[in-house]
Order: C-alpha cells, then sequence, then structure tokens
C-alpha cells in the first residue's frame, strides 16, 4: 500500500459515514490533485468507494456550483481498517506517513 | 487580475485538462474540479491570497496529470498522446516561429545596415553589391523557417483529424 491510499484511507475511516469531496480530501491527506482523483477512481472500480454523488439542490449548495461528494461502502470501509490495521501491527509505533512539505498543486 | 481572474484561468486550465478525457466523463470531471477551484480562495486557513490564488493554478495545472492518468486507465491512451503530441507540437512551433520572425529580422536588419552596406552615407549609394546575398540569405532562412512551422500546423491538423475519427485504442476501450 502506498503513503498516499493510506492516506487517503485513514481520512476516510476518520468518520465513515462522511461524504467528502475533493478538496477536503486533498486538504485533509495533503495530496495533489493529480494524485487524489486518479486514486479515488481506482477506490470506486475496486468497490472500495461507492460511486460519487453530486450535491442535490442549487439551495443546498448556497450559490457555489455543486460539489461531488465520495464515501466509503460498507464493504470499503471493512476492507480498509483491515489493511490499515495490518500496516499498524507489522510496523507498531509507526506514524501514519505523510508529507514533509506540502504537496505540489494540493490543498494542504 | 483579481481573484475572478485567477479562478477563470484555473478553470480554463482545468477545461483544457479535461480534453483528455473520454468524452462520457469529460463534462462530469470539469463540473467537479471547476467547482473545486473557487474553494481554494475562500479557504481561511489555505494562507494569504497570493499563496491561495498560487495553489489553486498549481492544482489545476496537476489536473492534465489525473486526466491523463483517468484517460490511461479508461483506455483513450491514444486520444491523450495525441493530444499531448499536438500541444507539444503546437508549443514548439509557435516558439519555432518566434525564433524565425526575430532571426529573419535581425538578418535583414543586419543586411540592409551594416552587412549590405545600406547604412554608408548617401554618397556612397548603391552599396556594394556583392553583400546582397545576405539579404536574400535572410529571405531564405525565414521561407525554411515559415515552411517548418508550416509543416507543423499541417501535422497538428491531422492528430486532430485523427482524434475526431477516433484512434484503434479508443475504439477497443469503448
Amino acid at each position: 500500500m502506498t503513503g498516499a491510499l493510506e492516506r487517503v484511507l485513514r481520512v476516510f475511516l476518520e468518520d465513515p459515514e462522511a461524504k467528502y469531496y475533493g478538496y477536503d480530501l486533498m486538504k485533509a491527506a495533503k495530496l495533489p490533485s493529480g494524485t487524489l482523483y486518479p486514486m479515488l477512481a481506482r477506490l470506486q472500480a475496486e468497490g472500495v468507494v461507492g460511486p460519487p454523488e453530486w450535491e442535490a439542490a442549487p439551495d443546498e449548495a448556497g450559490g457555489r456550483p455543486p460539489r461531488r461528494y465520495y464515501r466509503l461502502t460498507g464493504e470499503g470501509a471493512r476492507i480498509a481498517s483491515l489493511e490499515l490495521a495490518k500496516l499498524d501491527a507489522a510496523a507498531p509505533g509507526r506514524p501514519a506517513r505523510g508529507p514533509l512539505r506540502p504537496a505540489w498543486g494540493g490543498a494542504g | 487580475m483579481n481573484g475572478h481572474g485567477w479562478v477563470r484561468l484555473a478553470r480554463w486550465i482545468t477545461w483544457h485538462a479535461c480534453r483528455a478525457l473520454p468524452e462520457p466523463e469529460r463534462q462530469d470531471r470539469y463540473r467537479e474540479w471547476a467547482a473545486e477551484l473557487p474553494e481554494f480562495m475562500t479557504d481561511p486557513c489555505a494562507g494569504p491570497l497570493p499563496w491561495r490564488g498560487a495553489k489553486m493554478l498549481l492544482c489545476a495545472l496537476d489536473h492534465h496529470r489525473g486526466a491523463r492518468r483517468l484517460s490511461r486507465a479508461a483506455g483513450h491512451r491514444g486520444v491523450a498522446r495525441a493530444e499531448s503530441a499536438a500541444v507539444a507540437l503546437r508549443t514548439a512551433c509557435i516558439l519555432f516561429l518566434i525564433a524565425a520572425m526575430s532571426s529573419a529580422g535581425m538578418g535583414t536588419n543586419w543586411s540592409l545596415g551594416e552587412g549590405g552596406g545600406y547604412d554608408e552615407p548617401a554618397d556612397t549609394f548603391p552599396p556594394d553589391p556583392g553583400r546582397a546575398h545576405l539579404f536574400y540569405l535572410a529571405g531564405a532562412a525565414a521561407l525554411v523557417a515559415g515552411l517548418v512551422a508550416g509543416l507543423g500546423w499541417l501535422a497538428i491538423f491531422w492528430l486532430r483529424r485523427r482524434r475526431a475519427a477516433g484512434t484503434p485504442v479508443q475504439e477497443a476501450g469503448s
């Protein structure tokens, strides 16, 4: 598992029921857009992340363009927890991998 | 350029990046990515305004990388490659034209001036005809440069037509 994938999964698992949009994830996982979106597409293809949902009504969006949200599937949350637990068990006390500097093109 | 101008520029870059994506995905991705760009400018935790603007532009530029990866994953590789080649070729042609015009201008200036002897006092006119070949040399260089640039534009046109027609990779993927 790459460090980028690990960070994205950790962000999702902070609240497995929550839905996140791209900017949220870029900022929280400190990933550039060119890495994040292909990864989300791959996670979606593997069934870890559900199909993205558009924000419904314009009034809900408060005048700004509607966002597209991503959420873990039930199975995805289970797989992600398992994989991250395996990683933590393999290297106990290891801090979650993070960038040493803000990511290029990222929101962090 | 104000904040809205920067957002418009970032949207244009994003739109350009989305052109590498296959048609069904292009619109959705553009809507998604364009909607997120203003977040950079309105996020108070993202630092001072110029910094936010720079990050927004970097994010928009990085969408090119994301779009290429997504397009490869969707089996749209041929079109994405053709598009990248067209952009590179177009940039090269523009640079080449600028260089050709500069060199032709400088050559003409030199051959009409010091090289051609046209800057000599009026009483020495006509200048030394033996140096007039420099003028023709500069003209020939400009002609060759123009021909090369023209061939470049033709290549771009061909790549665009190929893209519109679809490539074997695209057809296999769709």
